[in-house]
């Protein structure tokens, strides 16, 4: 029985070789990222349907609503597999309330003051910075 | 009073959430999934009492900030991340971000 990375044993693909379970599939780096960018739009759908159903009850935007979080909530939930937490939910976090801002500026015309646009570009850099020093930290382990 | 301990439970839940999706593996395990429904389920509650008694704008950005320490420090600890001087400044950054936004200035 041999141990991955992770220390989880790997039974059942030492059994089947040839046919590894889905879970246990490396996935590319990118491919991570990509799930990642759907899991935050979906959120930002999410949040933008959330205010077109008026308080839950104008249908389909409330059921679009349920959708869209389900299914940002199972992306994260695959996504953390193979991504540390802390990065994780620093970029969908800080992303997705960018996003959710500038939704709001071009739908409905929220104000948008030069300050917002700082904030909207520290974000960014600060997930840049984030996915940087994460990358720094992983190629250290590494021998 | 009793919001700021209501918002500090919520944060908790929602921190305990994050981290029972980091532990059901990619749905491997299915138990930590019932405890990310709960956690959220509950800290959205704790949520919605809080914004009874104070502002949505800076309840939602300290909601926020705190949350992303929080679980930036849970994964530190429990799964070893670590830290370095650009994951810091980076995760500030996100914090000092979300916090302008939210506040509505």
């Amino acid at each position: 029985m041999r141990l991955t990375k992770e220390g989880r044993a790997e039974d059942s693909s030492a059994k089947h070789p040839q046919a590894k379970p889905f879970h246990n599939r490396a996935l590319p780096k990118s491919f991570v990222f990509l799930l990642l960018g759907i899991a935050i739009v979906s959120e930002v759908t999410g949040a933008t349907t959330l205010k077109l159903s008026c308080g839950f009850s104008v249908f389909p935007f409330n059921i679009i609503t349920v959708v869209c979080y389900g299914l940002s909530i199972s992306l994260l939930i695959v996504i953390l597999k193979y991504l540390p937490l802390g990065l994780t939910y620093g970029i969908w976090g800080g992303l997705g309330s960018a996003a959710t801002m500038v939704v709001g500026v071009v739908l409905w015309g929220d104000p948008f003051t030069p300050l917002m646009a700082v904030a909207l570009v520290i974000i960014v850099a600060g997930t840049y910075l984030l996915n940087a020093g994460t990358d720094e930290i992983e190629a250290k382990r590494k021998p | 009073m009793i919001a700021y301990i209501m918002l500090c439970a919520s944060v908790c839940f929602e921190v305990f959430a994050d981290t029972m999706m980091k532990l059901s593996d990619g749905f491997r395990h299915k138990l930590p999934i019932v405890g990310v429904v709960v956690g959220y389920a509950v800290s959205f509650y704790a949520l919605s009492r809080v914004l009874l008694q104070l502002p949505l704008g800076p309840v939602y950005a300290a909601w926020t900030g705190l949350s992303i320490v929080l679980t930036a420090v849970v994964g530190a600890i429990l799964w070893n991340e670590g830290f370095n001087v650009k994951k810091v400044v980076g995760l500030i950054a996100i914090i000092v971000g979300v916090v302008l936004l939210k506040m509505g200035v």
